[in-house]
């Protein structure tokens, strides 16, 4: 179980929240234009990196708000956690 | 001639009285939308909101539940005399929906509700994380719920959909310990 810090509500327990995906995955910006093998790279193929990740949660069962969260998929550790921002940070939430 | 549409609990086909648990009927419960990052909305619409995180504010009857980043849940026992209200609001570009009808509100004595929501519930509800004045949104036996612990410390009001509270109330005395 994680212990997400939601920037608004505090510590709260995962079952609280939604997972929302990776986020750093950029919509091509002409789906129309976009060929097959691109779209599906963008829908489906995820890299799946030993490490550091950066995720959207949605506090579902809280403040309702999106957030961006950074964590290490080996440890569990949760880098940092703040509201959801576009365009994403370089250097991550 | 069909009968008049009058407000019911929403344990009304339930028999029985319950010591430990007291539904809240007849509330005048709305929840508000202040526009993004408005600091003074509370003063133009004569309300005392609490910025807060997590927080209650209590003006005479009516309580103001943090719920979120400029939304709050007004929640009154008196439902008259709230016209200006609506009126203020809108003028101010918030929003105010009606959940009167919408939410089932349980009253508990402190002591008990955090043992049984303990079973349920994985808030920290110790008094030092969730102090009279406070409240909370959370899960309870995957049901959402928003916990307010009353200013006066000895009880926690419970409020969860309509459609939950049956199954809410009988969690509740199922996991409280027996009598």
């Amino acid at each position: 179980m994680l212990l997400i810090d939601c920037p608004h509500c505090g510590p709260r327990a995962q079952t609280e929240f939604s997972y929302g995906g990776a986020a750093n995955v950029a919509r091509p910006p002409a789906p129309e234009e976009t060929d097959d093998a691109a779209w599906i790279e963008y829908l489906y193929l995820r890299d799946n990196a030993k490490g550091q990740h950066d995720e959207l949660w949605q506090h579902i069962f809280g403040c309702r708000r999106w957030l961006q969260l950074r964590r290490d998929v080996i440890s569990h550790e949760i880098i940092s956690c703040s509201e959801l921002r576009r365009p994403l940070a370089e250097d991550g939430p | 001639m069909p009968d008049p549409l009058t407000r019911q609990s929403a344990l009304a086909a339930r028999s029985g009285s319950d010591d430990l648990i007291q539904e809240r009927t007849g509330l005048w419960i709305q929840r508000l939308y202040a526009p993004d990052r408005e600091a003074d909305f509370g003063d133009k619409i004569g309300l005392d909101l609490p910025g807060q995180a997590n927080h209650v504010s209590q003006d005479k009857d009516l309580h103001a539940l943090w719920v979120a980043p400029w939304e709050w849940l007004l929640v009154s026992e008196a439902t008259a005399n709230r016209d200006g209200l609506a009126a203020r609001v809108a003028a101010s570009g918030g929003a105010l929906s009606d959940l009167s009808h919408a939410r089932m509100v349980l009253r508990l004595a402190a002591e008990p509700a955090r043992d049984i929501l303990a079973k349920g519930c994985p808030l920290d509800l110790r008094p030092a994380s969730f102090p009279p004045g406070h409240c909370a949104q959370s899960v309870l036996a995957n049901v959402g719920i928003l916990l307010h612990h009353l200013g006066d410390g000895a009880h926690m009001d419970i409020y969860t959909a309509r459609s939950y509270g049956r199954f809410i109330h009988a969690w509740l005395n199922d996991a409280a310990p027996p009598a």
